[in-house]
């Protein structure tokens, strides 16, 4: 291949790196704009359309997010940084932030207009097109410049970036006419809502330009040596903190040095992001001030789902053999440890269930700490009466409890929910599932919306009927295939020696504990629907992972002998 | 290609017929080899030629896909812990967790084995200048080769595999500590593999040696044999050659007119034979060095690649 230019080399490593990506996307694309319209002509589909059609947009858009990001990780750069290897060619370091740069923003604009023409049109012949494409921009941009400008600072790096992502998240809400039309009554804007979007707007399209001189700066400072704020933050990090956390003593076994191990390199994550979306989403409603008894009803309400939201995204790292590697092989140096696949495989469920531990000890202290100072106490005591009107004081007591007990339950359950997978070291059944997962939150999500904004069309209860008359066998079904899958797993890895039987007791003992303790609060929460009870029983026998672990031993088994 | 070797009952490393296949690539192609205790065994082979592989096989760390491997008498991948808590390893990649400071990887790696020896370990980090409050991260590649080298030494392991643990390293501490360290090891009873394609550092420290090439393995033996079986010859013709002459004992050959200098393998009369036949007359005789051996029989495969 002639490659003529610079600038067309970099197109064309965009587009081999991402190949496979952006013949998924055209795939995705295909199947939607053929199925889309099939589904738009029965009448009793329309829901299904449109979550089918966001869904699918969305998975497209995060695809092509994921092909042209362009950064990559670097042993002296940390986990991400600018592709340091093209500091060497004789291109200048304009040019060589410009041109991923402005692929990329060209490139999702491109695939957001196909989503609309191909997919979205068949749930809004009106779909927006001006924001969504300057804020796909902005979202790729800011990503972008995150990266590039901070590869000395992990920590800094992803504060920056928790702090962008939440933003990203609730930032599109300003964009959607009703909203802002009422959020800014509310928030005593006196002037016209349609000069204030026009202002948005303008500041979103300066928000590329300004992140593309930010990208610059930074990476022609880190082209030519030059010492970067960032640098010296991640020097005084490391003299301080890193001094700190730094580990003079000896382990007491193998099974505590993994431990160690893991904990720095992913177990502490999870609390850490929820502390900073706590930070994020508290001290703004601290400052506004004034909330009322539904806002404060509201804010608990995402501080309890987002450690659980978190705790899918943070799995999947979690599930790798090192969470900020982008390889799934095991690196040689860990697989000639003399431990068993079974050792490391429980020491990783022992960090997941410490970190979600840790979690939810956090936001109960400071949920409780913001609510008795900042928030209005009206919403959540309706709460508690309701519960306590429902629930005699013995159970009002095992509620307080075993919530917490079954939130880290959950918790855990969602971290530790692709071990299998992703310690396989087989990228297609790892990326597969993270598919299957992002589809199934998109589609949740959508779900959820779509629930709450009064659509007379919307899903009921009456509509999934047949399918809840089935469910208790369904359930059985599933409770007796897991069993039998489980009985076979851990009978193969006790044979080939991956675990001990006494571990793998213990773990069966936890196991137990910890769908008993799922169980008894189903049965304490379900007053009145009675045939609830075993279902959510059934439920809870599901949910808690038995075969996983086991077959997650055989993935890492697998996976060493194929450094 | 079976080479005379220990029988794999004394041996600490028994491979036998080990093939290995990455796609359209055989790696690895009928491998047959048996490393005696306390012996120093050099692996020797061009960049590719699957050293690094077969020292993948030994750790278990590749599952062999026909024939066998076995170290210490049990397979590396049915049981990991009983053999690889006996041998220490260096990697050709370094492949160190960057985040961690020195003393956190000294400390890491000593919980996985009880034999670790916290004095040793002190003896050469201080032989070694590595700083315990230094990042890996911000260690220089021969800094990192010697902290890898201390963690593959620091338990005493009783097979240490090292794969190209020249790599980094200045010429000092190649030649002073490297060497030495191997050589203290095998003085001790245990048994070093080591792969490298510095030829002159392998022929300073092995007892033993394998030359790797494309996969299979084309020389094997005792290092003192494999001098002893090779023999490079001046000889001189009456008249002047306008095309090479052809030996069959010849490895390589090289001259122009009356004089070639022949680097053969095998018996020294039936050498010696060929070349009177050939009319021509021995002017010297000398026992060449591994690395020209190497290159004959590099030259050799080139020409007859089915050979």
């Amino acid at each position: 291949m002639n490659l003529r230019s610079p600038s067309i080399a970099i197109a064309w490593e965009i587009w081999s790196r991402g190949r496979a990506g952006f013949l998924g996307i055209a795939g995705l694309l295909a199947l939607g704009a053929i199925a889309l319209p099939f589904m738009r002509e029965s009448a009793r589909w329309t829901n299904l359309t449109s979550a089918t059609a966001y869904a699918l947009t969305a998975v497209v858009l995060v695809i092509g997010l994921f092909c042209v990001h362009f950064t990559e990780g670097s042993r002296k750069g940390g986990f991400g940084s600018f592709p340091m290897r093209l500091f060497n060619l004789p291109v200048t370091t304009r040019s060589l932030v410009a041109t991923p740069m402005i692929y990329g923003a060209v490139a999702v604009v491109l695939v957001y207009l196909l989503c609309v023409g191909l997919l979205l049109r068949h749930v809004d012949p009106n779909m927006p097109l001006l924001w969504p494409c300057l804020y796909l921009v902005f979202g790729l941009t800011q990503f972008q410049m995150i990266i590039w400008s901070l590869p000395e600072s992990r920590y800094l790096k992803l504060l920056c970036l928790s702090i962008a992502a939440s933003i990203i998240t609730f930032g599109w809400m300003f964009f959607v006419p009703t909203i802002v039309t009422g959020a800014l009554s509310e928030w005593g804007y006196t002037g016209d809502p349609a000069v204030f979007m026009r202002r948005l707007l303008v500041a979103l399209a300066l928000t590329g330009p300004a992140a593309y001189v930010v990208s610059w700066l930074r990476v022609h400072q880190q082209r030519h040596g030059l010492t970067t704020r960032s640098a010296v933050f991640a020097a005084w990090w490391d003299r301080s903190i890193g001094e700190l956390l730094r580990r003079r003593t000896p382990f007491r076994s193998a099974d505590h040095a993994i431990f160690w191990r893991e904990w720095r390199r992913t177990g502490f994550i999870l609390p850490a992001v929820v502390v900073v979306i706590i930070g994020l989403t508290c001290v703004p409603a601290w400052l506004a001030g004034g909330l009322s008894g539904r806002a404060t009803l509201g804010i608990l309400s995402w501080l309890i789902i987002a450690p659980l939201l978190f705790a899918v995204v943070i799995g999947r790292g979690l599930s790798k053999p090192d969470f900020w590697s982008p390889s799934l092989k095991v690196a040689p140096f860990h697989a000639i440890k003399p431990v068993t696949s079974g050792q490391w495989v429980m020491v990783k469920l022992k960090v997941a269930f410490a970190s979600a531990a840790l979690t939810w000890a956090l936001v109960i202290y400071l949920a409780f700490i913001w609510t008795a100072f900042v928030g209005d106490l009206q919403g959540p005591e309706a709460w508690l009466t309701r519960i306590r009107f429902y629930c005699s004081p013995l159970e009002c007591w095992l509620l307080l409890l075993l919530a917490p007990l079954a939130a880290v339950i959950v918790t855990w359950r969602c971290l530790v929910m692709n071990l299998a997978a992703g310690l396989s070291g087989s990228k297609l059944w790892y990326h597969s599932l993270n598919l299957l997962t992002g589809v199934g939150m998109v589609a949740l999500f959508i779900f959820t919306i779509r629930r709450s904004d009064g659509d007379p069309d919307q899903l009921r209860l009456y509509h999934v009927w047949p399918v809840i008359e089935w469910l208790p066998l369904i359930l059985t079904a599933a409770v007796i295939a897991k069993m039998a899958i489980a009985a076979f797993a851990w009978d193969n890895s006790l044979r080939r020696g991956l675990v001990s039987q006494r571990t793998s007791i213990r773990y069966f003992l936890g196991w137990l504990l910890m769908v008993a303790m799922l169980a008894a609060l189903s049965y304490i929460l379900v007053t009145n629907t009675l045939w609830l009870r075993p279902l959510l029983m059934l439920m809870a026998v599901l949910l808690v992972p038995l075969a996983g672990p086991a077959l997650a031993m055989r993935s890492l088994a697998v996976n060493r002998c194929a450094a | 290609m079976n080479f005379p070797s220990p029988s794999s009952a004394e041996a600490v490393v028994s491979v036998t017929s080990l093939s290995r296949r990455f796609g359209t690539k055989q790696a690895l192609d009928d491998v047959t080899l048996h490393v005696p205790r306390g012996c120093v065994f050099g692996l020797v082979g061009e960049n590719g030629a699957g050293k690094t592989t077969l020292i993948k096989h030994l750790l278990g760390l590749l599952k062999a896909e026909t024939g066998r491997v076995q170290v210490f008498g049990h397979d590396p991948v049915a049981d990991p812990v009983g053999v690889l808590s006996r041998v220490g390893y260096l990697s050709e990649y370094r492949d160190l967790p960057a985040w961690m400071r020195v003393d956190e990887l000294l400390n890491y790696t000593r919980a996985f084995y009880p034999k670790w020896d916290t004095q040793y370990a002190e003896e050469l980090r201080e032989q070694f200048g590595l700083d315990p409050a230094q990042r890996v991260r911000s260690l220089s590649q021969g800094q990192q080769a010697k902290t890898g080298l201390l963690l593959a030494l620091a338990f005493r392991p009783e097979l240490l595999l090292l794969d190209e643990p020249s790599s980094g390293l200045d010429p000092v501490v190649r030649r002073d500590i490297l060497e030495a360290i191997i050589r203290t090891v095998a003085e001790e009873g245990r048994t070093v593999f080591f792969s490298s394609h510095l030829l002159d550092e392998v022929e300073r420290v092995s007892d033993q040696l394998a030359m790797i090439r494309n996969g299979r393995i084309v020389l094997h033996g005792r290092l003192d044999d494999i001098k002893q079986n090779h023999r490079q010859f001046v000889v001189r013709f009456e008249a002047v050659l306008a095309v090479a002459p052809r030996f069959e004992t010849a490895l390589s050959l090289r001259g122009t007119g009356r004089e070639w200098t022949l680097l053969c393998k095998g018996e020294r009369s039936h050498v010696l034979a060929e070349v009177q036949a050939c009319g021509a007359t021995v002017l010297s005789e000398q026992v060449p060095s591994l690395d020209e051996i190497f290159v004959a029989q590099a030259a050799q495969r080139q020409l007859k690649p089915a050979a």
